[in-house]
């Protein structure tokens, strides 16, 4: 039942081959026995309430949803009513969600049930999940290494079969860095497509929710439920929504790939070894590639470590002492109870980006930084459309290097650089997919990115679904998942 | 090379309303200058005629919601994680102290 991918999991279900209650508390038993610090909560009483319901409509004929009786993890920064919500703070430690995320709502409506939430890097501030107030969380392929971050809970909870689909959410790179270090397909969409109610914002021009699973159908799938035009999220782009599933048919002939040719030094060897390899895969398939060039993604992190923190010291405002749970007992006037709430709920990473972003917004550092990377932005996107009048997506790796071992990167500009093949999709809006591409010698998985153009999602879906059906990166399972029936 | 110092982190407390210990102190601001050093690259970018990017999505434009009455937060449930409360009011500390003269 674990390997199955959610696609074939729904299809037992409504067959009556299983229950939803079967599959339910099968998977949210792997869910308590975890020892990776994937999860911060179990909805054990929910979820099964749900299955109970779901089994009962069942058995009345009713007809059930795309995604009934699939369990799904959710990061933990994403809202259900009346279920904790830490967003891996010590700050929200106690609280309590108060309405429900509308993709939630998207995939409750189709049958999903929701059964944990995941582990993260504290407000997603992090590419490691090492920066989670409450604990760390391993690699399943390789327990010394992290699993990326922020959603490195999301990403290895899937890896892990502990569900097969969650939802992270990606800022920088958030859900495609760790779905390459895990081995798993990590998907960021277009800007706005996907809805944002119910997500705690971190920096608003950038966040996306994006789906984790281990093969493109299930993530076309997932993508599908929760692609819908939102009226509570003003940035939601009000397109009907489209049914990705419909457009895999992996024919990719006469598709144009632009290959990056002044980002490709300094990568892994393996990861260079493994690119080739992809993009020979996609040439058989039909495809073309182009060399284009991108020459200001180099400023990307720069530009990223401006604006993401100038927008977070704005957002995170909010958390005062006064709305959210959280107030310091030692306050004894307001000032206190914002500044010592503050500085006793705030760990360290997320201190650091608020000072930083209230300095680059500060008078009379405006300009030299935030209006500077704003401008640069603008090129860092002028970019990608030059690039598009020459092809059809572009392909580069994920990250330069696998999954790093825990504690190894102890310097934050160092942790920052991480993000260097990711941001740029966030600066641009771009729908960008880690797609399963091997693994090194060393056996650490490696991703392979593909972009296209806003609003370009089933393209990128596709190409992946190209690749998939000539290989099978992505049926691999960690050993440290142990037998799985 | 960044001119960030010790008085600008102080300030910086000041406005974001967090309180770093004296030994803290000492490792931000040299994770700060680090960072704004690595900043510096930007200067490198010519940016005189470029438009600061404002809005990613080419063409969106801000949407009016209709005035009808739709689905909404329940005081009673927002104040449910309010630390401390009165009524339907969220409680702080005093702001204005109760004196004669003012």
């Amino acid at each position: 039942m674990f390997t199955l991918p959610a696609t074939e999991l729904t299809k037992k279900f409504k067959s009556k081959e299983l229950t939803a209650k079967e599959i339910v508390t099968a998977f949210l038993k792997r869910c308590k026995e975890e020892n990776l610090g994937a999860l911060l909560s179990i909805l054990e009483k929910t979820a099964l309430a749900k299955a109970a319901l779901l089994d009962e409509r069942l058995a009345k004929g009713e007809v059930l949803g795309s995604l009934a009786a699939v369990p799904v993890i959710v990061k933990d920064n994403i809202m259900i009513q009346g279920e904790t919500l830490t967003c891996g703070s010590k700050f929200l430690e106690d609280y309590k969600a108060t309405y429900t995320a509308t993709v939630v709502k998207k995939l409750e409506d189709e049958g999903a049930i929701i059964i944990a939430k995941a582990n993260m890097d504290e407000f997603a501030m992090g590419s490691s999940t090492e920066k989670s107030a409450f604990k760390p969380c391993n690699n399943p392929w390789n327990e010394k290494c992290t699993p990326g971050g922020s959603s490195g809970g999301s990403a290895a909870a899937v890896a892990a079969r502990l569900a097969p689909l969650s939802l992270g959410s990606d800022t920088g790179g958030s859900v495609r860095q760790p779905a390459a270090f895990c081995g798993i397909y990590g998907f960021k969409p277009t800007y706005g497509r996907i809805s944002r109610y119910g997500l705690v914002a971190f920096a608003s021009s950038l966040d996306q929710i994006g789906p984790f699973s281990t093969n493109i159908d299930d993530l076309a799938l997932i993508s599908s439920v929760i692609n819908k035009p939102c009226l509570q999220d003003s940035t939601s782009i009000q397109e009907p929504p489209e049914d990705y599933s419909a457009s895999l048919s992996g024919e990719i002939k006469g598709l144009k790939i632009g290959v990056p040719t002044d980002m490709l030094e300094g990568l892994h060897p393996d990861i260079k070894t493994s690119y080739d390899t992809f993009l020979e895969t996609l040439k058989k398939k039909g495809a073309t590639t182009v060399p284009i060039t991108l020459p200001n993604n180099k400023y990307s992190v720069p530009v990223y470590y401006i604006l993401a923190p100038a927008e977070a010291s704005t957002n995170l405002a909010r958390f005062d002492g006064i709305r959210y749970t959280k107030r310091s007992k030692c306050a004894k006037n307001l000032n206190e109870v914002y500044e010592l709430s503050r500085t006793e709920g705030f760990g360290p990473e997320v201190v650091n980006r608020i000072l930083l972003g209230t300095y680059v917004l500060s008078a009379g550092y405006q300009d030299a930084y935030y209006r500077k990377a704003q401008k640069v932005r603008s090129l860092i996107c002028k970019d990608y459309d030059t690039a598009f009048q020459q092809c059809d997506v572009i392909a580069f790796p994920t990250t330069p290097a696998p999954a790093f071992v825990h504690g190894s990167i102890t310097d934050p500009l160092t942790m920052y650089k991480q993000d260097i093949f990711t941001i740029s999709a966030n600066m641009a809006g771009l729908p960008s997919l880690s797609i399963p591409a091997g693994f090194t010698k060393d056996g650490l998985p490696i991703g392979m990115q593909v972009q296209a153009r806003q609003m370009d999602d089933g393209l990128v879906m596709n190409v992946a679904k190209a690749f998939e059906l000539e290989t099978e990166h992505f049926s691999k399972i960690p050993a440290s998942c142990g037998e799985l029936k | 090379m960044s001119t960030f110092n010790k008085d600008d982190l102080t300030s910086l407390q000041k406005l974001s309303r967090i309180k770093l210990s004296s030994e803290k102190e000492g490792e931000v601001l040299e994770n700060i200058k680090k960072i704004l050093d690595f900043m510096d690259m930007l200067n490198e970018v010519n940016t005189e005629s470029i438009p600061p990017l404002t809005h990613v999505v080419k063409g969106m434009k801000a949407r009016l919601a209709d005035d009808v009455i739709s689905e909404h937060l329940e005081a009673e449930v927002f104040l449910k994680g309010a630390p401390d409360r009165v009524g339907a009011f969220l409680k702080v500390p005093v702001v204005i102290e109760d004196k004669e003269e003012i």
